[in-house]
């Protein structure tokens, strides 16, 4: 009977325990809501009401490619850094930058150089706990690309797998410097691709337009700056920032490009990001500068 | 029967961590893929809601690319969800509809879905946007409070029920049909 009291007292305490973390975790909700029901006080975090969006490496090289641009492996960081990774922040980075580098390959159909940075992907995977993403039915469908799946159909489902897991699993500040590294590592190739300014460019509005991107990155790391991992990328990401601060947003005064078709609703269009070329000049030195902090190269 | 007992009360201890789980959005992951033409966009995500609370999701888009949204939300809301997206280059506001509407139409709310006559079935609501320079979306999801229930004693104060549920965003995109890439 005493034993058996144990474990209801034990019951009672797991169940308070569990039920409380719960509620805290949630996505943030903490605040001074009252639940007239139960009279159990939610705390609402207001900063955690917004949520931050950030395109995958994928989304840029979609572009890159139908941008002209050519295919170079020069431009991916190079496999022996991945041995440079020593905290959990730089590896999770590190996972980031080598992933938007499959993404890259994958974009332009490289199979063989596909291989060896899945290699490394799955390396860094296993070290930064998610080794389980990487199946053996996956691992199986990389060696069928071609004859089954396109190499960046593969890529883009593991990278969908990526994310699930970590939402799933809670791990937000993961999911965020996995984000920094991809973003940082895409943007690095496509400048480097780009190589010089030119007016009217795609490629270069492309550049451009990531001041949007890069807010919302921003945005969304300052919300878990409490963690310490997160506030020292943030000062990583700080020259960059300097430079996207400076670039102008200017209203277009008769806009032309406007076609629509069926249902869908037209939005932008009446203001337009402009860079320069001190300005291209200056940023591309800068993601050059914190990528290779980040990538572990001493280039 | 001292054992049985026990095994009760230690599930009805912890049935509050299962419904608490119900409110978890592992579930949504389904209606998160592509859907020709349209290719899935990773900026989908999916969010635990409270009753009472506004949410706001930060989108940008990408000149060169056709967007679709989609939206589900848990059946706990009964689809009081009232849905407003802003174009954050002009702060104008390009939507403003419930979850759902009495007539269920096609563009007159956002969760429930409507009888499709060309292909003879029911089919979920999506929007369809077309940046014509890059820009960014503000989603603003707001969760109505659920209705109080009602007592016939003046003397019981009224009850808000408070429920927690996922809402989920998904982004599909395509390469723009009149794209100058």
């Amino acid at each position: 009977m005493k034993t058996h009291f144990k474990f209801i007292k034990f019951g009672i305490v797991l169940s308070m325990l569990i039920y409380f973390s719960a509620c805290e975790n949630d996505n943030g909700n903490n605040g001074n809501e009252t639940d007239s029901l139960s009279g159990n006080v939610i705390e609402i975090n207001e900063d955690n009401l917004i949520t931050y969006l950030i395109p995958s490496p994928k989304d840029m090289f979609a572009f890159t490619k139908d941008g002209n641009l050519e295919y170079s492996d020069i431009v991916l960081n190079k496999k022996e850094n991945a041995d440079k990774f020593l905290d959990t922040k730089s590896k999770e980075v590190g996972f980031g930058v080598y992933s938007a580098d499959l993404a890259y390959v994958a974009a332009f159909n490289q199979t063989s150089t596909a291989g060896e940075y899945l290699k490394i992907v799955e390396s860094l995977s296993d070290k930064i706990g998610l080794g389980s993403v990487f199946t053996e039915k996956l691992i199986g469908r990389f060696k069928e690309v071609g004859s089954k799946d396109s190499l960046l159909k593969v890529t883009n489902d593991t990278y969908y797998d990526i994310v699930k897991y970590l939402e799933e699993n809670g791990r937000n500040t993961s999911l965020s410097l996995i984000s920094v590294g991809g973003w940082v590592e895409s943007l690095y190739i496509v400048t480097v691709l780009q190589g010089k300014f030119e007016e009217d460019n795609n490629i270069i509005q492309l550049i451009a337009d990531q001041k949007n991107i890069f807010e919302n990155l921003i945005l969304s790391l300052e919300q878990k700056e409490s963690d310490p991992n997160i506030s020292e990328i943030l000062n990583d990401l700080k020259p960059i920032k300097k430079v996207y601060d400076e670039l102008e947003v200017i209203k277009i005064e008769n806009p032309t490009d406007y076609n629509p078709t069926g249902s869908q609703i037209m939005v932008g269009g009446t203001t337009k990001i402009v860079i320069t070329k001190e300005q291209f000049i200056k940023l591309k030195k800068s993601i050059a500068e914190v990528r290779n902090n980040l990538a572990g190269s001493s280039v | 029967m001292k054992s049985k007992f026990i095994h009760i009360i230690v599930i009805l201890l912890l049935l509050p961590l299962f419904s608490d789980a119900q409110a978890k959005c592992s579930d949504f992951f389904k209606y998160r893929r592509p859907e020709a033409p349209y290719e899935y966009n990773d900026q989908s995500s999916s969010a635990v809601c409270v009753t009472g609370q506004t949410y706001e999701f930060i989108l940008p888009l990408t000149k060169g690319k056709d967007y679709r949204l989609k939206f589900y939300a848990a059946a706990v809301f009964n689809n009081r969800i009232n849905f407003k997206i802003i174009d954050q280059s002009n702060h104008e506001t390009v939507l403003d509809l419930p979850g759902e509407s009495g007539s269920r139409e096609e563009g007159s709310c956002v969760l429930a879905d409507f009888w499709n006559d060309d292909t003879g079935k029911s089919k979920h609501p999506y929007f369809d946007f077309y940046p014509v320079t890059s820009t960014t979306l503000k989603i603003i999801i707001e969760v109505l409070p659920a209705p109080q229930s009602e007592s016939s004693d003046p003397n019981v104060k009224k009850q808000t029920k408070m429920n927690r549920g996922c809402v989920t965003v998904v982004v599909l995109d395509k390469k723009a049909d009149n794209t100058s890439f």
